[in-house]
Parts: C-alpha cells; sequence; structure tokens
C-alpha cells in the first residue's frame, strides 16, 4: 500500500463523515404517511389505534349497505359477523389492549342496533320480503365462520411480518436475554509471530450453534478450531461469532500482531582476485532489517550494513548474512564457496557475427576479437564437453564434442538468417564437477 | 429538543414526537451518506424513506451497542446495495475498455484543498459499479471479501473495480488540484 492509496482514503473517509445533504421539503410528510400505512398494516400492540377502527366500522359499515338492498335481517348477521371478527381479534392480542378495545366497541355495538330496529319498520312494511329474509338467515351460519376465518388469518399473517422485518434490519447484533447459558471464547496459538504466521484457533465457546471465524485480513472461516496463515504484517482482529442455541449472536475478539519478516540478501564483487589488502565490497539489499551479522567464513565478522572485508587469502569461502528486526524475525543467506569459482568456470556470450563469406567450420582463436564463431569461453580443464544449438522449432543445428570447434553460424553450408538460436552445454571439470547450462544466442550479420 | 436516548426510547414506542425528531436530527447527515451511493438525488432520497422506515421499525434491536448513527449508517449503506441490485439492469452501463486509465503516482491530497461538495461530484460522476466498491471500500472501511459478498462480485473484481475507481478519482483531484492553483496564479 503506497501512501497515495491510503492518503486518497484518508481524504474521502475524513470529509465524508459530516457530509449533509438537506432532504426536499414534504420528504417528512411522505415517511411520516408510510409509517402510519405500515404501522396499520403491521398491528402491533401500538398501532391498534383509531385509524385501525375506523376502517373496520368503514368496512362493516360497506359491507351493510352494500347488502342492504337484499334484505335487512341479513345485514344483521352481517354486522354481527364482523364484530365477532373484531373480538377475535382483540383475543389474539395482549391483555393491555383489550381495554382500548372495550372502550370502542359500544360504538360498534350501537350502530347496528339502531340498523335493527330501521329494519324491523321495514319488515313490518312488506311481508314477503321478511320471508325470503328467513331463508336466507338460516344459509348465513354456514357463511359466518369462514368470514371469520379469514378475517383470523389475515391477522396471523400480519402478525408473521414484524419478525421478517426485523431479519432485513442489517447486519446488527441483536442481543436477546437468555435462558440457555451461551459462551463465547476461543485461544490463539500463538498470539504474535513473524509473518507468515500460522495460528491455531480454538473456539470455547459453549452452546454454539453456528460459528464463523473472520480473522482481520479478509479470510474467514466456519470451523471450529481453523488454522490460519497470517501472510502480511500488521494487527488483525480476529473475530469468532456464533449463533447461540437461544437465537443470539454473539461475538469475541482477540488481536494477533504478526511482525514483517525481514529479508536477507546481498551480493559481492566476485571477480576481485584474493589477495591480501584487497578489499571486497559486500552490497547489502536487505529488506525490513534493523540489524546485521556477516560471517565471511575466514572466522571474521561484522555486525555493520555494508562491510568491506580483506581476506588474507585466496581460497574458497562461505558467506553468510544474518538479518533480523526488533521483532525477533529473522533470515538469513548464505553463498557457499564465494569465491571459489575463480579457478574453473564457464562464460557464454549473448550474440555473434558469423563470416559471411562461407562456412570456415568452427575453428577459431581464443585471442581474436573478430566474434565471428559462437563458442564458450571456459576457465580451468574439463574432462567432458558437449555444445548443441538449436533453431526455434527445435530442430539441431551444430554440435560439437571439442571445445577448440564452436559454431561458425551455417548450417547445410547455409548461413541462416539473423535470428535467436538456443543452445545447450553440458560437461565435467577436472575436479568431478559437472555442469549443464543453457541459454540463447542472437546471431547478427553485419555488412 | 430530545436527546438521542430519549428518541431512541421514543421510536420504540412509535412516539411520533421522537420519531420527527430522529428525522429532523440524523436525516441530513443519512441523506449525506444515500447520495454518495446513488450518485442522484431522487434516488437518495428513496433509499432515505426505505431505510428510515427500516430504523423506526427495527430501532427496539439497536441494543445500544456501539453508535446509534454508525447503526443507522449501515442500515442505509445495506438500503442502498439492495436498490443498486434492483436498479442494476436500468442503469447506464459502461464498458470497462471505454475507460482510459492513467495511473500516475505522484501528489498527495490534503484534506484542506478540496471540499465535501467536490469530493461528492467526483464520486457523482463515478459509474455506478465503481462508486459502489470507492464508498464501501474507502469510506465505509468494508474489506473487499466483504464486499464480494455484498455485492455478489468477485474478490477480484471487487479488487480491479477500486483500483480503476482510485486512479480515476485521483486523476480528477489531480485537475481539481491544478484548476485551483491556476486560479492562485491569477490572483
Amino acid at each position: 500500500m503506497s501512501r497515495i492509496e491510503r492518503n486518497i482514503e484518508d481524504l474521502f473517509r475524513t470529509l465524508f463523515e459530516q457530509f449533509k445533504v438537506n432532504p426536499t421539503q414534504g420528504l417528512w410528510k411522505q415517511i411520516q404517511a408510510r409509517i402510519a400505512w405500515k404501522q396499520f398494516l403491521s398491528f402491533s400492540l401500538n398501532s391498534f389505534n383509531v385509524y385501525y377502527l375506523a376502517a373496520a366500522i368503514t368496512l362493516a359499515g360497506a359491507g351493510a349497505y352494500f347488502m342492504l338492498p337484499s334484505t335487512g335481517s341479513q345485514m344483521i348477521s352481517e354486522a354481527a359477523g364482523f364484530i365477532s371478527a373484531e373480538n377475535v381479534v382483540t383475543l389474539a392480542e395482549p391483555a393491555t389492549d383489550q381495554a382500548i378495545v372495550r372502550e370502542h366497541l359500544p360504538t360498534g355495538e350501537q350502530a347496528p342496533v339502531e340498523k335493527v330496529e330501521a329494519i324491523t319498520v321495514k319488515v313490518a312494511d312488506t311481508q314477503s320480503s321478511s320471508r325470503t329474509a328467513t331463508e336466507q338467515k338460516k344459509s348465513e351460519p354456514e357463511f359466518d365462520p369462514q368470514k371469520n376465518n379469514a378475517v383470523q388469518q389475515k391477522e396471523t399473517e400480519t402478525a408473521a411480518t414484524p419478525p421478517e422485518q426485523s431479519a432485513s434490519a442489517g447486519g446488527e447484533t441483536i442481543s436477546v436475554p437468555e435462558a440457555i447459558k451461551v459462551k463465547v471464547e476461543f485461544q490463539a496459538n500463538p498470539m504474535s509471530g513473524c509473518t507468515p504466521l500460522a495460528v491455531n484457533f480454538q473456539s470455547l465457546s459453549e452452546n454454539a450453534d453456528g460459528i464463523n471465524w473472520t480473522f482481520g485480513d479478509g479470510g474467514n472461516s466456519h470451523e471450529p478450531n481453523p488454522s490460519y496463515v497470517f501472510d502480511e504484517p500488521g494487527d488483525f482482529v480476529v473475530t469468532l461469532k456464533i449463533m447461540g442455541k437461544d437465537g443470539g449472536e454473539y461475538s469475541r475478539q482477540q488481536t494477533i500482531q504478526v511482525f514483517e519478516t525481514p529479508k536477507a540478501l546481498f551480493e559481492f564483487d566476485e571477480d576481485v582476485k584474493l589477495t591480501k589488502n584487497q578489499p571486497v565490497y559486500f552490497y547489502n539489499y536487505s529488506r525490513g532489517a534493523d540489524y546485521f551479522e556477516w560471517d565471511f567464513g575466514d572466522k571474521q565478522r561484522s555486525d555493520l550494513l555494508e562491510p568491506i572485508h580483506y581476506y588474507d587469502k585466496a581460497g574458497s569461502y562461505h558467506v553468510k548474512l544474518k538479518v533480523w528486526t526488533d521483532k525477533q524475525c529473522y533470515d538469513s543467506m548464505m553463498i557457499y564457496n564465494a569465491f571459489g569459482s575463480q579457478e574453473q568456470n564457464i562464460k557464454v556470450p549473448n550474440a555473434f557475427t558469423p563470416n559471411l563469406n562461407g562456412p570456415t567450420g568452427g575453428y577459431y582463436d581464443v585471442n581474436a576479437y573478430d566474434n565471428t564463431v559462437f563458442h564458450p569461453v571456459i576457465n580451468g580443464e574439463l574432462l567432458e564437453y558437449q555444445l548443441k544449438v538449436f533453431n526455434r522449432k527445435g530442430v539441431l543445428l551444430f554440435e560439437s564434442k571439442d571445445i577448440s570447434i564452436g559454431w561458425d553460424g551455417y548450417y547445410n553450408e547455409q548461413l541462416l538468417k539473423q535470428d535467436v538460436y538456443i543452445w545447450k552445454l553440458r560437461g565435467k571439470f577436472n575436479n568431478g564437477k559437472p555442469f549443464v547450462e543453457s541459454g540463447d544466442i542472437t546471431l547478427i550479420k553485419q555488412y | 429538543m430530545l436527546d438521542e436516548k430519549e428518541i431512541i426510547e421514543g421510536c420504540c414506542r412509535h412516539d411520533r414526537r421522537a420519531q420527527k425528531a430522529l428525522y429532523e436530527r440524523y436525516a441530513s447527515i443519512l441523506l449525506g451518506v444515500c447520495i454518495r451511493y446513488s450518485g442522484r438525488r431522487d434516488e437518495a432520497e428513496d433509499i432515505l424513506q426505505d431505510a428510515l422506515i427500516k430504523v423506526y421499525f427495527n430501532i427496539k434491536y439497536f441494543a445500544g451497542k456501539g453508535s446509534f448513527i454508525n447503526w443507522m449508517k449501515k442500515i442505509m449503506v445495506n438500503t442502498a446495495i439492495t436498490h443498486y441490485h434492483r436498479n442494476l439492469k436500468h442503469h447506464y452501463h459502461q464498458d470497462i475498455d471505454d475507460i482510459h486509465e492513467m495511473d500516475i503516482e505522484g501528489s498527495e491530497y490534503d484534506s484542506a484543498d478540496f471540499t465535501r461538495e467536490e469530493l461528492f461530484n467526483i464520486i457523482k460522476e463515478l459509474p455506478q459499479g465503481y462508486r459502489m466498491v470507492f464508498n464501501l471500500y474507502a469510506v465505509e472501511g468494508y474489506k473487499h471479501k466483504e464486499i464480494s459478498d455484498l455485492l455478489n462480485i468477485d474478490v477480484n473484481t471487487s479488487k480491479s473495480q477500486y483500483s480503476r475507481a482510485r486512479s480515476l478519482i485521483r486523476k480528477k483531484l489531480d485537475s481539481l488540484k491544478k484548476i485551483a492553483e491556476k486560479v492562485d496564479e491569477q490572483d
């Protein structure tokens, strides 16, 4: 993470912390209306108010109005049906609510009673219609329970909605007073260390159903006892979240400290001939380290960043660099047989310019600088030697087991095109040390 | 004027006065959150409405742990994400290849150099997906893993969208800075 990235984040975070936009006028009215409507639908303890009662009465009234043309007595039972529906509703409500209902109920009862009176008058007027009225009255009780059921169903449905809303309320922890003792606890081993840090977590929770670990660096797990490797340095807040058997959500947090592990890296002048009074420069490319310890392989040590060392005599030495930090995170690097390859080594060029006048047979003069033949430069005595050259398609173009013969850039008497070719070199030095190397060589036509 | 505790308790009782007090006190800052996600005022107010309804009907689940305003902000963010999913097909889609990005490392930004409105205008002009990821990651501090779960996208999509959003923003911040410097020179 560069400093710039963090700056953009900080910039936006600080400025948007108090970013205010004034809502348009009338938004509150809309919200208020929606609250009222939703409260009306959800029909909770507090929302049983005058609105609902008004709606119930209107509905009853409307029902009564539509039934009126057919007969009067049907309407009586209709109205009675609604009142009984009202009763069912109030029964489902907690006891406190009944007090409110009782206050209002009489008005509901009164209205139909008045209508009953009016209807009896009507009945007296027309005999014929009263007969059909009694017939329909008989069939009415079969209707009523259904209606009541329907109302009841509606009630149970609306009553079921509030828990759903709570589920959609967003990722907040909801604590519920528990009957079951739920314990959330975990231990981590180790609590701190160097990258990459493998930590074993153990959940000591009790009465947990669901279990969820978040490790603070984006990783998570559902195992009860996970092992987790922190690759990056930093303080990571590990959170254990459990679903208790009582339905509540519990969490516990602990911080794991992960320290940066340094990286040891160094180079030195390989080309110096080791003699007395010849300084050897060591270049330190280590990262993240606070302390250094050099071991030059000749029983001499140094704790400098980039030491200059004088070897007493030529030879091969094991040079070792150990680095560590304040937090005791360390790394080391060792070069075996430093300067040892000075006597026997191979160097291979990466380009050559063939003789354009015709194949030369590959003989070359070691001291010539015309660079018309491709050949490795060997320091040391060889027991075995083999050089192969291929083109891009893998066709073997040249092979030699004689160090004095290199490749002249020709294949079947034809000069090859300017391109990159692949070489493979294998052999053995006279000290028994084998070598296998490969690489590429560019053929350049120089006119 | 009611204090925060009274407002919460009042809203639990569905007290009108408390509900209104909550609205008057927090609506502007909550709308600020919504508009960051939506970029458009009308849509942001829709989000605010939906989210406030959730706040009013679920306030009893706010256990008093942590800050009330952050709890509400979280609900705003979640609601904004729901809206984002719902309206995904309606939004103008900008192809990733059309965006010319230039990621130049360089200047640092001081919060004194920019106003909230300038930053909001930058956020507003971001493509929808970038805006969601940038808001969630940079401002709200979500992790890419969490964002990928919330928005139903791959973790790497979240990361790449964030870095593209950041480079776009950086470009715009730099141009704003240049304009400001020019104005300074003229004075």
